[in-house]
C-alpha cells in the first residue's frame, strides 16, 4: 500500500509536466486573413434634391447620405440609401439617375442603361436630368460596343440640347 | 537521490519475490492432503501474486511508465477535443431571418391599425406614460409615442428614437423627435425576427461578447454559480468540499460543487450522465480548458452555451437569445430583476421558466436578489422593490409562421449558400416580408375561402409584391397559412386562363401599327386544324359570338375568340417572346391554345409577370432577401435592385389603361364598387372552372390570388366569383395608393366610336375616349349621332 501511495504521489507530481507537454502539442489553428481594398477614384456627382417641402425631408436625408457615401467611394452603401429613397418614392427620377451613375462606376453598363431609361420614364419635364441620363446611356453603350444604341443616345442628346 | 532510493526498493522487492517462491513450494506439498490446506495454498498464491504486483521493480520499471504513457495519451486525446472545439467553430449557429424594417416619414401611408399591429409584432410594450425604455409605446386616439430599439442593419446601426406620430386619414401627418423637439425626417424600426434556419439539433443562440454584458449581470452570475471563478484552476476543491458537507448534512443533493468551467465542459463535450468516469473527464477537461484559455473567453463561452429553455423544437441557448426570447430586449437593456430571472434559470431551465412557471421563476429570482442584497450589491429597499415586481415576459410565437415565404427565402439563398452554411454559420438574413401585408393576405384567404365553397379541400394561394422593385411582401401557400407542406404559391403550376390575354394584346400593340385599342377584331366562329389532333373550336365563356369588337372591348370582356385570332396573327412565337421579355424565362410550346392561357404557371410566376405590367414594362426579378450579414454582423451579400425593360412602354401604357377599365367596367367591375382607389387587373379562369385567378395592382402593391383543387377537379368558381373576392378583401387592407398611368408625351387620348373604331367626338353616340400612341390613331371619322352617346358605353358593360 505504501508503494501504491508513493506511486500516486509521484504521478501527481508529474501531472503538471504532462499537462504542459500535452497542451503544447496542440497548435494554434487560428489565422487571420488581411483583406485590402484599393481605393476607388474620387467621384463627383451633380445632386438633384427635391426641394424643401416637408414631404420630401426623408428623401433629402437619404440623398445626402447617398451622396456623402459616393464621395467616400462607398458605392454599395450609397446604392442602399438610394433604394430606400425608391421604396419611399418609386417615381423619384434623380434617385434612378444616381443608380445609373453608380452602375457605370461599378462597371455594370447594362444596368446603367436600364436605370437611366427608368429615370427618364419619370422625368419627361426635366430636360437637364434627361440629358444627364442620355449621357449615361451613351457612355454605357460605348462600353458595351453597341454602336446603334450609342448613336441613338447621341441623337437624343442633340435633340434635347436643341430644345 | 530518488533514483538511489528506487534502486534499493527494487532490491528488496526481488528478495521478497524469491521468498514467496519457496513458501509456495512448501504449500503445494501440504495441499495434496486436505482441502483446508488447498484454500491456504490458494490464499498464499494470491498473496504471492499481489505481492508480485505491488513489488517496487514492477511498479517503477513497468507499470508506472505504462500508466503514465496511457494517461498521457488519454490526456492528449482530451486536450485535442478541447482545443479543436475551442479554436474552431464552437457552435453551429442557425441563420436568423428578419422581416423588412418599418420606416416612418411624413406623408407615409399607414393606418392606425397597421402601426399598432407592427408595434405588437415587434413585441413593443404598451405603457401609460411617455416611454422611458426602448421598445415601449403609448397610444391614444390617432397619436403614438414610441421609443424604438437600436438595431444593426446591413447598412449600419440605427440608433433608438423617441418619437411622436400622428396619423390622419391613413397618412402620417406629424412625426416629431420628442427630446429634440423638432420633426424627425425618417425613422427606421428594428427588423422583426421571423424564424431561424436551424441545424439538426435545433439549438439557437445569439452570440454575446463579454464586453457587451453588463457588469451587474456578471457579478450576479458569479455570485450565484461560481464565486471563486477568477481564482480557481477550473476545479474548485473548496466548493466541492462545501457542497459535500451541505449534501451530507441535508441527506440529499442540494448543492453542486461544479465550477462554471466544469458546467461548460459538461455542456460542450460530455453527457449529462452522473458517473464517476464522466466526473473525472469533466475535471481533467476543465483543467485543460483553463490551462489553454483566458478566463474571460471561458466566461463568454459559458454565457453563450448555457441552456435556458425550449421554444417548441428550438432550444434556447445563451443569455443573448434568452433575453430576447423572454423579454424582447438585449441583455444590456434588461432590468436587474429580469437579469435575476435569467440567472435563476440556470438551476432548472424548465422549472424556473418565467413563461411557463412564473411563480417558480419569481421565487427563484427573489433568492438571487436576496443573495445580491447579502453581498451588498443591492440595498434592502432595492431588493424588496425588485422582489415585489410581477414577472412580465413577451409573447413570442412567430418561429413557425410564414412557411411559404421562408421557402422563397431559402430558394433565393440557395443560389449563393450551401444548405449547411445556412444552418451553421449564424447568418442574419434580412428579407422583404411585410408583416402586416402577410397578416392581411392570410386573413383574406382564411376569411374569404369558406364563403366561396363549403369544401375544405378548396385551396388558395396568394402572393403580394412591390411594383417598383419586385420585393416579395407576402406569400400564402395554403388555406391554412402556417401549414408547412406543399407550397402552392411557389410550386402549384396551373393553367392561367385569361391572365395571358394582356400579353397577347401587348404583343400585337407593339408589333405593328395596325393594332391599337380601337382595332376591330373578329369575334365569329373559328375552327383551327391542329396537326395530329382534333380540330380546335375555341368558344367564348358565354358561348356566343359578338361580331366585330374593338381590341379594348375584347380585353375588357375577356372574349376568347378574338384573343386566339390576334395571337395567331402576330405569331405565337412572338407571344412567347413577349412573355420572356416580361421576365418569364420558362419555355412554352407554341400551341394556339397558348393564347387562352393553356400554359402552366405558379402564383409566384404570375406575380412576376404582372409586376412588369404594374411597372409599365420595367421588370424587376422577384427578390425575397435584401441582404445577408455574417455572425459578426458584417455585410456578406447584398441583393441589389435590378430592372430590365424589353417591351415598349407606350404599348404597355395602352394595355394598363384597358386593365384599369377591366376593374371599372369589365370582368372585375365589382372592384370599382368595393375598393376606394383605382386599380388595374385581369381575371383568369381555366377550362371547366378548374382554376380561378385574379392578378392586379394598385399604385403600391401587385397581388395575385389563385383558388382551385389540388387534384385539378372543377370548382364552381370563375376568376370573378372566386379569387377576385379574396383579392378585393386583401387590397382593402393593404392598398393605399391608386394606380395611375405614367405621364407619357407620346400618348394622346382620342374619342372614337366604340362600334367601329373610327374617330368620334365627346357626346357622340358610342363615343369612347381611348389612349393612342402618337400617329396611330384612326384617320377616318364615324358619323356622330349625339343622342344616347353615353348610354351605349354603360350598356356595353352592364
Amino acid at each position: 500500500m505504501r508503494h501504491f501511495s508513493l506511486f500516486i504521489s509521484r504521478f501527481l507530481l508529474l501531472l503538471p509536466v504532462l499537462f504542459l507537454i500535452v497542451s503544447c502539442a496542440s497548435t494554434d489553428k487560428r489565422d487571420q486573413d488581411a483583406v485590402s481594398i484599393e481605393p476607388l477614384s474620387e467621384v463627383k456627382f451633380k445632386a438633384w434634391y427635391p426641394g424643401t417641402s416637408v414631404e420630401y425631408e426623408s428623401i433629402n436625408v437619404l440623398l445626402k447620405d447617398a451622396d456623402n457615401l459616393i464621395s467616400n467611394n462607398a458605392y454599395n452603401a450609397s446604392a442602399d440609401k438610394l433604394e430606400r429613397v425608391l421604396r419611399i418614392k418609386p417615381q423619384y427620377a434623380p434617385a434612378w439617375s444616381r443608380l445609373s451613375w453608380l452602375a457605370l462606376q461599378t462597371a455594370s453598363p447594362k444596368r446603367a442603361v436600364q436605370m437611366a431609361k427608368r429615370s427618364n420614364s419619370f422625368a419627361y419635364s426635366d430636360v437637364e436630368l434627361q440629358l444627364l441620363n442620355w449621357s449615361f446611356v451613351l457612355s454605357a453603350s460605348e462600353a458595351l460596343n453597341d454602336d446603334d444604341a450609342a448613336l441613338h443616345a447621341s441623337e437624343k442628346i442633340e435633340a434635347l440640347k436643341a430644345r | 537521490m530518488s533514483v538511489k532510493k528506487t534502486k534499493s526498493k527494487s532490491k528488496s522487492g526481488a528478495s521478497s519475490k524469491s521468498k514467496s517462491k519457496s513458501t509456495s513450494k512448501k504449500s503445494s506439498s501440504v495441499n495434496s492432503k486436505t482441502g483446508k490446506n488447498k484454500r491456504t495454498s490458494r490464499k498464499s498464491k494470491k498473496h504471492s501474486a499481489s505481492h508480485k504486483f505491488f513489488s517496487k521493480s514492477f511498479f517503477f520499471k513497468w507499470l508506472m511508465p505504462v500508466l503514465l504513457l496511457s494517461f498521457s495519451v488519454y490526456l492528449y486525446i482530451l486536450d485535442q477535443r478541447v482545443t479543436e472545439r475551442f479554436e474552431g467553430r464552437i457552435w453551429q449557429l442557425p441563420a436568423h431571418v428578419y422581416s423588412r424594417p418599418l420606416e416612418l416619414y411624413l406623408g407615409k401611408s399607414i393606418s392606425i391599425e397597421q402601426l399598432k399591429f407592427e408595434l405588437d409584432y415587434l413585441n413593443y410594450q404598451i405603457v401609460d406614460e411617455l416611454p422611458q425604455q426602448s421598445a415601449q409605446y403609448r397610444h391614444w386616439s390617432n397619436v403614438f409615442e414610441i421609443k424604438t430599439r437600436n438595431f444593426i442593419f446591413w447598412d449600419g446601426e440605427e440608433p433608438e428614437h423617441t418619437i411622436r406620430v400622428a396619423i390622419n386619414k391613413n397618412k402620417i401627418t406629424q412625426l416629431i423627435d420628442i427630446y429634440k423637439g423638432e420633426s424627425a425626417d425618417l425613422v427606421r424600426f428594428d427588423a422583426g425576427y421571423l424564424t431561424g434556419i436551424f441545424p439538426s439539433h435545433a439549438q439557437d443562440r445569439v452570440l454575446l461578447k463579454l464586453d457587451d454584458v453588463p457588469d451587474m449581470f456578471v457579478k450576479m452570475l458569479l455570485l450565484i454559480e461560481d464565486r471563486r471563478f477568477f481564482s480557481h484552476w477550473g476545479v474548485d476543491p473548496l466548493s466541492i468540499a462545501r457542497a459535500l458537507f451541505v449534501n451530507i448534512v441535508s441527506g440529499k443533493t442540494v448543492q453542486g460543487g461544479s465550477t462554471l468551467t466544469q458546467q461548460l465542459v459538461k455542456n460542450l463535450f460530455l453527457t449529462q450522465d452522473k458517473t464517476l468516469t464522466r466526473k473525472i473527464n469533466e475535471a481533467l477537461m476543465s483543467l485543460l480548458l483553463e490551462f489553454h484559455y483566458d478566463k474571460r473567453l471561458i466566461l463568454e463561452t459559458y454565457l453563450n452555451e448555457i441552456y435556458l429553455g425550449q421554444d417548441r423544437k428550438r432550444a434556447i441557448h445563451g443569455f443573448g437569445l434568452a433575453s430576447e426570447y423572454y423579454f424582447g430586449k438585449t441583455l444590456s437593456n434588461l432590468s436587474v430583476d429580469e437579469m435575476a430571472i435569467l440567472v435563476g434559470m440556470i438551476k432548472g431551465a424548465s422549472y424556473y421558466n418565467p413563461k411557463r412557471n412564473p411563480l417558480h421563476a419569481s421565487e427563484r429570482r427573489n433568492v438571487v436578489l436576496n443573495a445580491m442584497y447579502v453581498e451588498n450589491l443591492l440595498t434592502d429597499r432595492q431588493a424588496k422593490k425588485l422582489s415585489a415586481k410581477p414577472i412580465v415576459t413577451v409573447k413570442h410565437a412567430k418561429s413557425s409562421l410564414y412557411p411559404a415565404f421562408i421557402d422563397m427565402v431559402k430558394l433565393q439563398l440557395q443560389q449563393d449558400y450551401q444548405a449547411e452554411d445556412l444552418r451553421s454559420e449564424g447568418l442574419r438574413v434580412f428579407t422583404t416580408l411585410d408583416p402586416y401585408m402577410q397578416f392581411s393576405a392570410e386573413q383574406a384567404v382564411i376569411k374569404t375561402l369558406p364563403k366561396l365553397s363549403k369544401s375544405k379541400e378548396l385551396q388558395a394561394a396568394a402572393v403580394v409584391v412591390s411594383p417598383s422593385n419586385g420585393d416579395v411582401l407576402a406569400v400564402v401557400g395554403d388555406r391554412n397559412p402556417s401549414y408547412k407542406g406543399f407550397n402552392r404559391a411557389l410550386n402549384a403550376e396551373r393553367q392561367i386562363g385569361s391572365l395571358i390575354k394582356p400579353v397577347v394584346y401587348l404583343t400585337a400593340l407593339q408589333s405593328s401599327s395596325d393594332y391599337t385599342l380601337a382595332t376591330m377584331l373578329d369575334d365569329s366562329e373559328l375552327i383551327l386544324e391542329v396537326p395530329n389532333r382534333e380540330d380546335w373550336n375555341p368558344q367564348n365563356y358565354d358561348k356566343k359570338y359578338h361580331g366585330d369588337v374593338t381590341l379594348y372591348e375584347a380585353l375588357l370582356k375577356s372574349y376568347n375568340v378574338p384573343a386566339v385570332r390576334t395571337g395567331i396573327d402576330v405569331g405565337l412565337d412572338e407571344v412567347i417572346k413577349t412573355l420572356s421579355d416580361l421576365g418569364n424565362i420558362d419555355k412554352f410550346n407554341a400551341y394556339p391554345s397558348l393564347t387562352l392561357g393553356a400554359l402552366n404557371m405558379s402564383p409566384v410566376d404570375v406575380a412576376s409577370l404582372y409586376q412588369s405590367f404594374s411597372a409599365n414594362g420595367y421588370h424587376s426579378p422577384l427578390r425575397s432577401v435584401h441582404a445577408v450579414l455574417n455572425n459578426q454582423r458584417q455585410p456578406l451579400e447584398r441583393y441589389s435592385l435590378e430592372i430590365d425593360n424589353q417591351v415598349q412602354p407606350e404599348a404597355m401604357y395602352l394595355i394598363n389603361s384597358a386593365l384599369i377599365d377591366v376593374a371599372k367596367f369589365g370582368t372585375a367591375k365589382r372592384l370599382s364598387q368595393h375598393l376606394p382607389i383605382q386599380v388595374a387587373g385581369k381575371t383568369g379562369t381555366s377550362d371547366d372552372l378548374r382554376d380561378s385567378w385574379f392578378a392586379g395592382f394598385s399604385g403600391d402593391v401587385v397581388a395575385v390570388v389563385w383558388t382551385g383543387f389540388d387534384d385539378n377537379r372543377p370548382t364552381t368558381l370563375t376568376g370573378s366569383s372566386g379569387s377576385l373576392k379574396i383579392w378585393q378583401n386583401l387590397m382593402n387592407s393593404i392598398a393605399y395608393q391608386p394606380y395611375r398611368l405614367p405621364d407619357m408625351p407620346t400618348i394622346s387620348k382620342i374619342w372614337i366610336d366604340g362600334e367601329n373604331g373610327l374617330l368620334s367626338e365627346k357626346g357622340c353616340k358610342n363615343a369612347l375616349e381611348l389612349p393612342f400612341i402618337e400617329g396611330s390613331q384612326p384617320l377616318q371619322h364615324s358619323d356622330c349621332e349625339v343622342e344616347g352617346g353615353s348610354n351605349w358605353f354603360l350598356n356595353l358593360f352592364n
